[in-house]
């Protein structure tokens, strides 16, 4: 297909069109949440800034705060309050996900695609990353849980800005019995990685997170810095879809590819077994009550 | 070797456990670093949270601050109130008062705050507590009602406004303020009854003002008869009851006439004149008349104008010399021995007007300390009994004092008890524009050395600061053996003397004892001699002759007549060697011809009359008044004027007819009346200037009248008057027009003449001695000294004479020629012996017409020996033998 130079101008195009459409009002609340998790110094108070710089955010916020979830023992009207009630760290993934969440938010579905299960396998996927990288490295995996919520947005552009020609290639993937990039890279000279990474590289997120969202199906091509993020991820990814978890993008795997992350990664089948328990009690947990 | 199923299962399940437990460390790891995370969190928003608490905790000091300021600013606010200000809640109880409230009711605020008015004041009644109520009923303002309110300190009466305070529309209490016009009220009672004391003052002034004039009316009369009745036939008790009643009437004319002056001022009817004046020449006019008076009183007269006093000015000259007339007029009343001095200096240069400072000093018997503020008050003289001593209103003082004030001055006091008062008072002219005064000095004096000699030492300093403001040098010495030794050392010296001014009356060496060694010695033969007296005495023309002085000045000493002196002395001695020796004398032409001018004044208003008298009186005229033109006439053919002012609209004969009356009688009787006219002359002077000699027999008639339009003057004219002034009638131009056309009397020409002029000097073979009808001292000398014999003598003299001139009268009436020779001859005999060159002269007068049996213009020359005869005895009277004198009241005998 297209030549890199024809792809860099089609995904320049959508960059372009992401700036000016409500997509990138989300890119504030990202940087500055991605600012915090890499400053040691930062403080709730920074957060909270941040989350109150953004009204309807803040009253997301308040609403998952003051749900039965959280269960606060009294109403919680400040961004403060919640900080103190959920903690600092926890309150950091609310505020990303109530924020990433907004552009999930239209209801149509296209054959079993849809925006809602889109975002359920975004937060699935991000959950577990997030605890491989707790529990079997020992790390927070602040970066990854952005990484996760974020790594399907490419699809989210395609469904915003070319809606025919990504109800088209969803049709044909269906038809054809093929991934989803395979069809979006015959039709469109790109697939929703690149433009993912494109965009990242637009928003001047960090490289780990752009890596880790244009390499999510192909771990192999990112550099080797950034491996565990991007292999983890795609442990998370390969993980939710075939456990169902909301929309998978990938019905024909690579199993080798898969054995090979955890390989590298060095997680026993049965320890990513355990992690992924955990993941589905909290999940079922946050779908019960309505968090997403 | 194969592991068994167990084995296996139990190995997965170590593993899982072991992954367990490396997941469970890790959550646990990190879970601790973010529990760690989080109270570090917390910590910093509960220190954060602290920080808000402050910072909410200082707002609130802030706010609490600032609310008490304001009720501080409200506080100042309402205690800087004049008004009282309260706030009561609904109960009526006190809220909030201001200090004035509290003052007000003599409680301080904390007594009065949460009570209401009834219970801090039971036994008050319930002041106001109705409009209270209506205001917190009815929500609406009462106003301005005027109540009384018991306080701590009494009753007081406040004036209140009423106002609700008002939340979202409900009463919640009410605001009072209240003025205490307690204090107005008084003031305005005292403000009306001051009003009522003011008007009650205004109607006494113009009473006064009233009946003064009312009085002076039937007084002109009086005065005006007994002048005429003076002039007819009367024995000689007869004229002393005439000579009282016009003395007496005088007397009460000048008090009169102070009370309309001072009632006047109360009303504030004066009016002040803006007239062009000179200075110098009023003061020095006015001293004229006082130097006569101070030196029958034996007093030292000074007059001093400070030379750096612009002379011209514009004012009203008239009553400045009242002022200067009045404290002069005192000074001489309550001084009997030692000086009297009047000054006038520089107060203030103000641009185009100048403050002029008066000084009239005597030593007389002063005023006690607690007597010199009231001395202004009206009606107060420093002593009640001073009235019965020295008599008078005492408004004099007071007069001046106001008179000094409407001319923008003050007056003061300063004196001490015996050793004599100072009064001073200042005024403010306008000063004249144009060429200066009128003073030409044509002799160059400057540089002239002059010796001056003077015991008194006022003298002295007057006599240099003029001859200073000549430019001379002089030099002053206080008796004659210090002049004549400086003299001697001139001598040696390269700059001589050139003049020599010398007092007479000095102890050691009198100024002709000084003149006389002065001229033994030959060096000094050419220095001019000015001497300087204040007692003019016979024979001293001779006496200056034969010692060979060549000034005659009397005192007070003007500055023109010095300068005239001193410059015609000093020309004489430059033209050197002439035969006859000449002598200065201050007499001037103006004065000696004045004396012998009769004016008869025809007019019938009083008021008018009384401004042209004074004027005239004021002027040296002689006056007589008729009211209208019939008595004109009457008084025309009786006796012989000089010149008459006629008014022309009066009852009876108006002007127009009586001036052709005596047009007719002129040309009828003129041979007549040339013939006896000579005779009738009664002024001292012995000059003879009849006014109708051959070339002018006709007398001149001046018009008064208030028409000043051009018309009038043809008619007067066409009527035979000569010319005419206008009514209001002003001194100078008065003065300007009675000088211009009695001119003829002196000789001189016709042209119209200065007032500044009259200090001029004649040149006369025999000096002209000042109006003493004899002189006392040569008497006393030819009585060797003894004045108790001379006064004997006098005594008995003129008791004899008295019943002589009876006795003549009634030989004339019976034509017996030689009684009249001889009592004549008998006067003149006597009173050649007393001095009394005067009535020695008259005596022979009618002795010669008693000789030719004929006894033509017997009756004349009868009344002018009378004349002479009361001349002599007033004069004999004040000096001192007063109380040894019967009769008749004397005072001020010369004084008009």
């Amino acid at each position: 297909m297209g030549s890199d130079e024809e792809k860099h101008a089609i995904l320049n195009h959508i960059v372009a069109l992401v700036n000016q459409s409500a997509l990138s009002s989300i890119r504030n609340v990202i940087s500055g949440i991605i600012r915090i998790i890499n400053d040691p110094k930062s403080t709730a108070k920074d957060l909270k800034e941040i989350i109150q710089i953004d009204p309807p955010l803040t009253a997301r916020v308040l609403r998952v705060a003051n749900s039965a979830y959280y269960a606060p023992r009294k109403e919680i009207s400040e961004v403060q309050q919640a900080i103190i009630w959920i903690g600092y760290d926890a309150l950091k993934e609310l505020a990303l996900s109530q924020k990433v969440c907004g552009i999930f938010e239209k209801d149509e579905s296209i054959g079993r695609y849809s925006r809602r299960l889109l975002w359920k396998h975004c937060v699935a996927v991000a959950l577990l990353a997030k605890l491989i990288y707790r529990r079997e490295f020992g790390d927070r995996g602040e970066s990854i849980y952005v990484a996760g919520l974020l790594h399907e947005i490419g699809i989210i552009a395609e469904d915003q800005f070319f809606q025919d020609e990504f109800k088209h290639i969803l049709g044909k993937s269906e038809h054809e019995k093929k991934n989803l990039t395979e069809t979006e890279y015959e039709l469109l000279g790109v697939t929703h990685t690149d433009i993912g990474n494109a965009i990242c590289d637009n928003w001047n997120l960090p490289d780990e997170l752009a890596f880790a969202i244009g390499c999510h199906h192909n771990p192999d091509e990112a550099p080797q810095q950034f491996s565990r993020i991007v292999s983890t991820l795609h442990i998370a990814d390969y993980v939710c879809q075939e456990r169902g978890l909301g929309y998978g993008d990938t019905p024909f795997p690579d199993k080798a590819v898969f054995r090979e992350c955890l390989r590298r990664l060095d997680i026993q089948p049965h320890a990513l077994e355990l992690i992924v328990e955990s993941m589905e009690q909290e999940l079922e947990k946050m779908e019960g009550e309505g968090l997403f | 070797m194969a592991k068994s199923g167990y084995v296996k299962e139990l190995e997965d399940k170590v593993l899982r456990l072991e992954t367990k437990v490396k997941h469970l460390t890790n959550d646990l790891r990190l879970t601790r670093e973010e529990s760690e995370t989080s109270t570090q969190n917390y910590f910093e928003i509960y220190s954060h949270m602290e920080e808000k608490i402050d910072e909410r905790t200082a707002k609130l000091n802030e706010l609490q601050k600032a609310l008490e300021e304001k009720n501080r600013e409200l506080t100042i606010m309402l205690d800087s109130s004049p008004g009282m200000i309260f706030y009561k809640d609904t109960e009526l109880r006190h809220i909030r008062v201001n200090k004035k409230y509290s003052e007000a009711l003599g409680a301080p605020i904390e007594k009065i705050l949460g009570k209401t008015y009834e219970e801090l004041f039971p036994q008050a009644g319930a002041y106001g507590r109705k409009d209270d109520l209506e205001v917190i009923q009815r929500g609406k303002p009462v106003p301005n009602k005027t109540e009384f309110i018991q306080t701590y300190e009494g009753q007081k009466q406040i004036l209140i406004d009423r106002i609700p305070s008002t939340v979202d529309g409900r009463v919640v209490g009410i605001i009072g303020f209240a003025l205490d016009v307690t204090y107005l009220m008084k003031l305005e009672a005292l403000r009306q009854a001051k009003e009522e004391a003011e008007a009650a003052n205004r109607a006494k002034s113009e009473f006064l003002a009233k009946m003064s004039h009312e009085i002076r009316t039937p007084l002109n009369a009086i005065i005006g008869m007994a002048e005429l009745a003076f002039e007819t036939d009367l024995d000689v008790n007869q004229r002393n009851i005439f000579h009282t009643i016009n003395m007496e009437a005088n007397s009460l004319l000048v008090i009169v006439n102070e009370c309309l002056d001072f009632s006047k001022i109360e009303a504030k009817a004066i009016q002040l004149e803006e007239i062009p004046f000179d200075l110098r020449y009023l003061i020095e006019d006015m001293a004229n008349s006082i130097a006569y008076r101070a030196q029958q009183k034996g007093l030292e007269f000074i007059c001093f104008m400070a030379p750096d006093v612009p002379s011209r000015l514009i004012g009203d000259p008239s009553r400045l010399r009242q002022i200067l007339t009045n404290l002069a007029g005192n000074a001489l009343k309550f001084t009997h021995e030692g000086e009297i001095y009047i000054k006038a200096g520089m107060a203030e240069d103000l641009g185009d007007r100048l403050k002029i400072r008066f000084l009239v000093k005597d030593t007389g018997i002063g005023i006690p300390k607690d007597k010199q503020a009231i001395i202004f008050e009206s009606f107060t003289q420093a002593d009640d009994s001073m009235t019965r001593r020295y008599g008078g209103t005492g408004l004099g003082v007071t007069i001046s004092k106001q008179l000094a004030e409407c001319m923008g001055g003050e007056i003061g006091v300063k004196s001490e008890e015996g050793k004599g008062s100072t009064f001073w008072f200042t005024a403010v002219f306008l000063k004249q524009k144009g060429e200066p005064s009128l003073t030409t000095e044509q002799v160059d004096l400057s540089d002239l050395r002059v010796l001056v000699v003077d015991d008194n030492l006022t003298n002295q300093f007057l006599l240099k600061a003029y001859l200073k403001s000549w430019g001379c040098r002089p030099v002053a010495v206080s008796g004659g053996k210090e002049a004549l030794s400086l003299l001697r050392k001139s001598l040696f010296m390269k700059e001589p003397f050139n003049l020599i001014l010398t007092d007479i009356q000095m102890p050691e060496m009198s100024g002709f004892d000084l003149a006389t060694e002065i001229r033994a010695v030959e060096a000094f033969k050419g220095i001019p001699i000015i001497v300087l007296t204040s007692m003019g005495m016979l024979g001293d023309g001779k006496t200056c002759k034969d010692i060979g002085i060549q000034g005659y000045l009397s005192k007070p000493i003007r500055k023109d007549d010095l300068r005239k002196a001193i410059e015609s002395v000093l020309c004489l001695s430059k033209g050197g060697g002439e035969a006859a020796p000449t002598l200065i004398t201050r007499h001037t032409v103006a004065e000696s011809y004045r004396k012998g001018v009769r004016i008869l004044l025809v007019e019938d208003y009083p008021a008018n009359q009384q401004v042209a008298m004074q004027h005239l009186y004021g002027g040296g005229y002689q006056v007589d008044v008729a009211e209208n033109g019939q008595q004109a006439v009457e008084a025309f053919k009786r006796k012989n004027y000089d010149l008459v002012l006629m008014d022309i609209q009066m009852p009876v004969m108006d002007g127009y007819e009586a001036t052709r009356e005596i047009r007719k009688l002129e040309t009828r009787n003129s041979c007549c009346f040339q013939g006896v006219s000579h005779k009738l002359e009664t002024g001292k002077s012995s000059t003879d200037h009849s006014p109708l000699t051959t070339h002018d027999s006709r007398i001149p008639i001046i018009a008064t009248t208030a028409h000043a339009i051009q018309g009038y003057r043809e008619k007067c004219l066409d009527a035979g008057m000569d010319d005419y002034v206008t009514k209001p009638l002003r001194r100078k131009e008065l003065l300007a027009v009675v000088e211009r056309w009695t001119l003829s009397k002196s000789g001189s020409t016709h042209e119209p003449r200065q007032h500044q002029s009259r200090a001029e000097n004649i040149k006369e073979d025999i000096p002209v001695e000042v109006d003493v009808p004899m002189n006392f001292e040569r008497a006393i000398g030819e009585f060797m000294g003894k004045e108790d014999v001379l006064m004997g003598v006098l005594k008995l003299f003129l008791e004899n004479v008295k019943d002589q001139i009876g006795t003549m009268r009634q030989a004339i009436s019976e034509g017996n020629a030689e009684v009249v020779e001889k009592e004549a001859h008998s006067i003149k005999g006597g009173a050649a012996n007393l001095t009394a060159d005067d009535l020695s002269r008259s005596a022979l007068e009618l002795e010669k017409i008693g000789k030719s049996r004929t006894l033509e213009g017997g009756i004349e020359a009868l009344e002018k020996l009378e004349n002479d005869f009361f001349n002599l005895k007033s004069y004999a009277e004040e000096k001192l033998i007063i109380n040894k004198m019967e009769g008749i009241s004397n005072e001020n005998l010369d004084s008009r």
